[in-house]
């Protein structure tokens, strides 16, 4: 392919040069078999780079996109992921057909194999703007490693550009790299987080070295004659697998903690470095759940129940507290947050446009234990992301469901977005308060109580700027007034923290005749 | 205080989670703020808040009750790096080490402590806790006379972690859940009539 010298590669590439692009590949997979091998590898790498290089403001445009992404940039994500995915998919088969012409395998097939590996890799990333992978079929990732097994060059190192700077890695690593970017990309990991993922698994190339024996119960393993990805836990059928030891990654990770801890970041290293430091913590988040899960085996999903009714979602903390508890002819008086007294006019007005809101109806396809299967149209789910909480009523005579996003996938062509949400409480109520810090004010705070009885699980559901007060809050209830800080945030969302409490004083306890002293 | 990082005995490896951390830059400390202000939301919102012990030791105490032991320690590792001065949360992280049952990280812990803190007074009783879980480790050696007096497998355990004694709070947080509770079926009857 010639690559168009009128279009910088600095720019989103148009429709015009993806067809020619998809062309190309196309025309050289169906020559693959009658072309000169040398002259095939060439062309492949030049489709390569131009991949490589094209992809590199695609990414960064989707990156800064704070908001759903428009209906270009959707198809700019697809095209990604199906242009790595055919690139990979090309080169596994050049590298098959070379070896059987080429008396030896010499380093361009290598370089090949290594770029095909890097391909799906990219291609995984970008899966995420194709929508959800239903059961994802990693045959072609293990022909390819098997291929590097039997060339005898899994640990053979080259030099390949990764986002403009040139990385030694091996073939093995390059193959773990998208082997734990597929483990991961499974809807709970936003765009952003996984570029920093990406970004991080780069870092860590070193210690991807694949052993061909456990080394103890936390190993992550490969059944390289299967279509499965990377599994937990030694293999039990006494077949052969390649395993990934967990413990250089644990390691990894607290080097990316400590980093954090001196305050050692590169911003200008990556995109992905220049991400919001909180997009980090969360990808620290997800990498030690998924990472410690190893160590108690592999964990079991709740059974699903069927469901076929539509249901409305509120969304974010401020729609569930003015909508989630309104009583029919109830007025808007259910606060927001803490509010001042020439703040509230202003809110109520806002609310009122809350209630002036259609209802956002999605479908319920399925519901468990632990939480609910969410169906509906982009247009619906547009303000939906992982860490937004919800709420869903399933049926009148339920109470309102209040449930974090725990997955988001999109559905493509289709135009559906799927979500997971996983259920914080069912026995939310409003409290009315009075905060400390600016006196005589009311608000009105979600609580949310613990499984236990001693209330020591007990919290409120709170925007995060209220945290950032440390303010002491009273409310009355039957029994005395009742004043309590939040200590410690148990569970936390997009915008959102379950804060815990600690009961600081009670006051005004009744009397022993049964009323409370003045 | 910060611990000028030359005192550091070669000989005495430290512990690799509570090295104090080095004077940082503007930048450095930017971002060192946001991840303690995102990790530790509610506790601190910057390095400076991690000055507050009594705070922290006790935020870490409720993590770990909470089933979040990685937070816990997490939280006051990086109080003591930032203040390795203070001696309250290097016993408290070193208790959590000991109620994990985690030689390893007692171990380091403690040399760590004994290099920042030589003359502490908390010593004798790190060295008691210390030769319950490694008794072959020659620091702790000075404790095994204590430990013949001792009946049962495991010493007292100090409170280092500030486990209050008084359950005052602790009542009233359950008289808090209980009152909710009567408040949210006072709330349903009304409902509950309607809908008949």
């Amino acid at each position: 392919m010639n690559t168009n010298a009128n279009v910088s590669s600095n720019t989103v590439p148009t429709p015009a040069f993806r067809r020619e692009f998809d062309d190309a590949v196309r025309a050289l997979r169906e020559k693959i078999l009658t072309l000169d091998c040398r002259l095939a590898i060439e062309r492949f790498i030049a489709l390569s780079d131009e991949l490589k290089v094209r992809t590199v403001p695609v990414r960064k445009q989707l990156l800064e996109t704070r908001l759903d992404w428009t209906d270009d940039e959707r198809a700019l994500g697809r095209w990604m992921h199906s242009a790595n995915q055919r690139m990979g998919n090309l080169g596994r088969r050049l590298v098959t057909v070379a070896t059987k012409k080429m008396e030896e395998a010499d380093e361009t097939v290598v370089n090949v194999m290594a770029r095909s590996l890097q391909h799906i890799g990219n291609g995984i990333k970008a899966e995420l703007a194709d929508g959800p992978v239903s059961g994802r079929d990693y045959r072609e990732l293990h022909a390819l490693m098997r291929l590097a097994i039997s060339l005898d060059c899994a640990k053979v190192k080259l030099t390949l550009s990764v986002q403009g700077t040139p990385m030694s890695v091996s073939i093995e690593a390059l193959y773990f790299r998208a082997m734990l970017l597929a483990r991961f990309a499974n809807g709970a990991i936003s765009m952003p987080q996984i570029e920093i993922l990406d970004w991080w698994i780069w870092q860590w190339r070193e210690v991807l070295q694949s052993v061909t024996q456990p080394r103890g119960a936390n190993c992550l393993r490969v059944d390289l004659e299967s279509s499965g990805g990377l599994r937990l836990g030694p293999r039990t059928d006494g077949l052969p697998a390649l395993y990934l030891p967990v413990e250089p990654i644990v390691e990894a990770h607290r080097w990316i903690v400590a980093d954090f801890h001196a305050g050692r970041q590169d911003r200008s290293a990556s995109p992905a470095a220049a991400l919001p430091v909180a997009e980090h913590v969360a990808v620290l988040e997800v990498l030690r759940n998924g990472l410690s899960r190893g160590e108690q085996g592999i964990g079991t999903r709740d059974p699903r129940r069927p469901s076929d009714s539509r249901v409305e979602v509120l969304v974010d903390l401020p729609e569930i507290m003015a909508k989630g508890f309104a009583t029919p002819g109830a007025s808007s008086n259910s606060l927001l947050a803490i509010e001042g007294g020439a703040q509230r006019h202003e809110r109520h007005t806002a609310i009122g446009g809350v209630y002036e809101q259609s209802k956002r109806m999605l479908q319920l396809c399925d519901e468990s234990d632990t939480g609910f299967g969410l169906e509906g149209s982009a247009e619906s789910c547009r303000s939906i992301a992982i860490g937004t909480l919800v709420g869903i009523r399933p049926s009148p005579s339920q109470p309102l469901q209040i449930c974090r996003v725990m997955r988001r996938l999109a559905g493509g062509d289709t135009g559906r977005v799927t979500l997971g949400v996983r259920r914080i409480s069912s026995a939310a109520q409003l409290l009315p308060v009075t905060s400390e810090s600016s006196r005589a004010s009311s608000a009105t705070l979600l609580f949310v109580p613990g499984e236990d009885s001693s209330g020591s699980q007990d919290g409120f559901l709170v925007a995060d700027s209220l945290l950032r007060e440390r303010t002491k809050f009273e409310s009355r209830l039957d029994d005395g007034v009742y004043a309590f800080r939040f200590n410690r945030v148990r569970q936390k969302g997009r915008g959102w923290s379950l804060a815990g409490i600690e009961i600081v004083s009670v006051r005004d306890r009744p009397s022993p005749h049964g009323s409370l002293r003045a | 205080m910060k611990i000028d990082s030359t005192q550091r005995s070669s000989a005495e490896p430290l512990h690799g989670a509570t090295k104090p951390l080095p004077e940082a830059d503007d930048a450095a400390r930017a971002v060192r703020d946001a991840y303690i202000a995102t990790r530790f939301a509610g506790v601190a919102r910057c390095g400076e808040d991690l000055a507050e012990t009594e705070r922290v030791i006790r935020a870490a105490r409720l993590y770990f009750e909470d089933s979040q032991p990685a937070m816990a320690t997490e939280l006051l590792d990086i109080a003591i790096a930032l203040h390795p001065g203070r001696e309250e949360p290097w016993l408290a992280r070193l208790e959590l080490a000991f109620l994990a049952r985690n030689a390893a990280d007692f171990r380091g812990l403690a040399h760590a402590f004994k290099h920042f803190h030589r003359a502490s007074s908390a010593w004798k009783e790190v060295a008691r806790l210390g030769y319950a879980l490694s008794p072959d480790d020659p620091a702790f050696a000075a404790a095994a006379d204590s430990q013949s007096s001792r009946y049962g497998p495991w010493p007292d355990t100090p409170n280092w972690i500030q486990a209050t004694w008084d359950l005052t709070s602790e009542v009233r947080g359950a008289e808090f859940h209980n009152a909710m509770l009567r408040r949210a079926t006072a709330a349903s009857l009304p409902q509950v009539a309607r809908a008949a």
